[in-house]
């Protein structure tokens, strides 16, 4: 299974991004957890694009997340801060931690 | 002048007649009507009085705000860290008037938006986030080590920060708190919001650190000189702030922020885009002296009405540009601060369409919020 992930906006404005490939070495002793958040959030299940934010809101965090399988299903999913659906809160919680940002400046 | 005769408001019929009700009246209507009737009253004095070239005219305003009920109304809420959106805003843990919780996230949520309702009531007449005494509400230890604070367009939620980029519990400052509360502002005081992408959502992002700032200078007494014009100074664990207001781009690694007009692009983020904006403020401010909200802050306070929702650069760099003319008089030194400010970052300031200006404003005030 292979997961792109990417992350924009909040108060802070950064951009962040992250590649997994359950099938890769360094994902195998989490193999089993990244498989059990995706089919626990239902995702090929999940609108593409979930209920837009309230009118007015800023700041959220806009996610992008992208499944792939290893027979062939793939599925995209957009979703935002207040208004993600709360299956998807643990996966998202995982790829949070492993996305890295782009480093704009060399300052 | 075109003239709004009656409008509904809140399902009720109110008096509108924008500019042409004479002053007096408007104070009577301030004092005696109804809730619409003195949002709507406080909302044409400021306007005629405005157009009228009456210079200062907020402090009129202000002392008649003052004299109509206007009571401060926070809730802290603790989401817990929990993360999940339908639980929102989570178990209160302080009212207004309570005692500290002994949470510091919690305990400065509650005193930073205090002094961000005191520095907008104080300054600018305002009562609270619609002008209509609403309740500040605010969540605080949402998510697990999120590093974010937003406004989900009815409340104000905060995280732990902690995530990787953001300095654990330093979220709650004075200029994020100012920050998220004027994304409400800025909700209530534009005809119809500013849309949260394009140049829209770049004026939308730029005009919470421009009250952001302002505020963090109102409750440290700095002159516009004094400021280091940082938001969120400290946050980050890489870098010194969130964003400058002075050298857009360069707070911190991750700094992609715009200094010019001409950088623009339509996929940025609103945080890149505020960049421009956010620069012409800093220098209107600069050129103007003093204290930021004295002067440059009132024009931008002011230009609110007059943005559409797709509003661009040009059309808040006309609109201070008119606004500047009228407090402070055509060709004044204030005027002058504002139309070279935009000049520096690329946009040349000029006289709007007024007959498209007074439609979106009467819209403003015909608005059931």
């Amino acid at each position: 299974m292979k997961i792109q992930y990417e992350e924009r906006g909040g108060i802070a404005g950064i951009s962040k991004f992250a590649t997994i490939d359950t099938n890769h070495p360094s994902f195998s002793g989490e193999s089993q957890e990244i498989h059990s958040m995706v089919d626990g959030s239902k995702f090929f299940a999940l609108p593409s694009k979930t209920a837009q934010p309230h009118k007015g809101a800023a700041d959220y965090i806009t996610y992008t997340i992208t499944v792939e399988t290893d027979d062939g299903q793939k599925h995209t999913v957009e979703t935002t801060d207040g208004s993600k659906p709360p299956e998807l809160n643990s996966l998202i919680g995982y790829l949070k931690r492993k996305a890295q940002p782009v480093r704009k400046n060399p300052k | 002048m075109k003239q709004y005769k009656t409008a509904t408001m809140s399902g009720k019929k109110v008096a509108c007649s924008c500019f042409i009700v004479p002053a007096y009246m408007l104070e009577k209507q301030i004092l005696e009507g109804s809730r619409e009737q003195k949002k709507a009253a406080v909302y044409n004095l400021k306007l005629s009085q405005m157009l009228r070239g009456t210079r200062m005219a907020n402090s009129r305003v202000r002392t008649l705000a003052a004299a109509s009920h206007q009571t401060k109304r926070r809730v802290i809420y603790d989401m817990e860290h929990s993360g999940n959106e339908l639980e929102l805003p989570g178990k209160p843990v302080r009212y207004e008037g309570g005692k500290d919780t002994g949470d510091p996230s919690a305990d400065e949520v509650y005193n930073n938006t205090g002094l961000t309702w005191d520095f907008y009531n104080t300054e600018f007449g305002r009562n609270s986030i619609n002008d209509q005494g609403m309740t500040l509400v605010s969540s605080v230890d949402f998510g697990d080590k999120w590093d974010n604070a937003m406004w989900n367009g009815t409340q104000m939620v905060y995280g732990d920060g902690g995530g990787g980029f953001i300095k654990e519990g330093t979220l709650t400052v004075i200029d994020v708190t100012a920050h998220e509360l004027q994304h409400g502002v800025t909700q209530y005081s534009t005809p119809q919001g500013l849309e949260y992408q394009g140049q829209s959502g770049g004026l939308n992002e730029s005009w919470s650190d421009c009250f952001g700032i302002m505020c963090k200078q109102w409750v440290n007494k700095q002159k516009v000189d004094e400021s280091n014009w940082l938001i969120g100074e400290g946050l980050m664990l890489q870098g010194q702030a969130l964003r400058s207001m002075k050298d857009p781009g360069t707070a911190n690694p991750f700094d992609g922020q715009i200094t010019k007009a001409s950088d623009y692009q339509d996929n940025m983020d609103p945080h890149i885009s505020s960049g421009p904006p956010n620069k012409a403020f800093y220098l209107a401010c600069k050129k103007a002296g003093g204290f930021s909200w004295d002067k440059i802050g009132k024009v931008w306070y002011l230009t609110m009405p007059r943005l559409p929702q797709n509003a661009t650069y040009q059309m808040a760099a006309d609109n201070t540009f008119d606004i500047a003319g009228s407090l402070f008089g055509d060709g004044s030194a204030e005027q002058i601060a504002v139309s070279e400010a935009w000049h520096e970052v690329g946009v040349e300031a000029k006289k709007p369409d007024v007959t498209v200006l007074f439609a979106g404003m009467a819209k403003k005030i015909t608005k059931s919020n």
